[in-house]
């Protein structure tokens, strides 16, 4: 009785700690946790815990919408995916970094999602020219 | 109840376990390198919290007991029954080093 479906239906919310690098670098694994609660209704910038069709949990960023569909990206990740909202179990209404906790409802909150989401062209530069440096490294060394 | 016996021998709380604070509410949760091993949550009522916040250092349900009553207004039997069940509820999800 331990899954988050299970958790959210039965209390109302789900906690837990941050696992893997993808919400870099905003929530980091070993450090953080997030608070989550079941809505039916996903904003842009919400951050959403999703079981992926190989069962797979994952907590990552709606940067947008099409045909009811939301298209969900990880602060650290380039790749987007495409998530049915049936497939999302709770949206983080809190979480703390470094033990201190915040609201994901606070304006500065808000407005770093945003930011976060425009830099995401100047990261996929930057991660290539890290890419060709090394290759070029690699050749000449 | 609680085996006399066992009032006073000590217990604490493992480590890789904390208190995070949402919507005014404590749970506990695996932190750390914990995490990756433990899922689990447990939601502290205000007095779990204080309880959870004496077992930090080693302590004895005796000494539990007697701090719980002096800090809240319960029946002593009330008290006993209560921690006695907070603490096997501990113990049962391994969170305490006895």
């Amino acid at each position: 009785m331990n899954n988050p479906e299970q958790i959210i239906d039965r209390k109302g919310y789900y906690a837990a700690p941050i696992h893997g690098t993808s919400m870099n670098p905003l929530l980091l694994e070993h450090r953080d946790c997030v608070y989550l609660k079941k809505t039916d209704q996903y904003n842009k910038y919400d951050v959403v815990l999703f079981r992926r069709k190989n069962n797979q949990l994952v907590l990552h960023r709606i940067i947008g919408m099409k045909n009811e569909k939301l298209i969900i990206r990880g602060d650290y990740d380039l790749q987007r995916e495409i998530v049915d909202p049936a497939q999302c179990i709770g949206t983080m209404v809190q979480f703390t970094r470094n033990n201190k906790t915040y609201s994901a409802d606070h304006g500065l909150y808000r407005l770093y999602g945003r930011i976060w989401n425009s830099t995401t062209l100047f990261r996929r530069l930057l991660r290539f020219f890290r890419r060709v440096k090394r290759f070029i490294i690699t050749r000449i060394g | 109840m609680w085996p006399k016996e066992e009032w006073r021998s000590l217990m604490k709380i493992k480590e890789g376990y904390a208190v995070r604070k949402f919507m005014d509410e404590c749970m506990v949760l695996p932190v750390g390198h914990m995490a990756d091993k433990k899922n689990m949550i447990i939601a502290l009522s205000k007095t779990g919290a204080f309880i959870w916040e004496k077992l930090q250092q080693e302590t004895t349900f005796d000494a539990l007991l007697q701090a719980t009553l002096d800090t809240f207004d319960v029946a002593e039997e009330i008290a006993k029954a209560d921690l006695e069940e907070f603490i096997q509820k501990l113990r049962k999800e391994g969170l305490l080093c006895e």
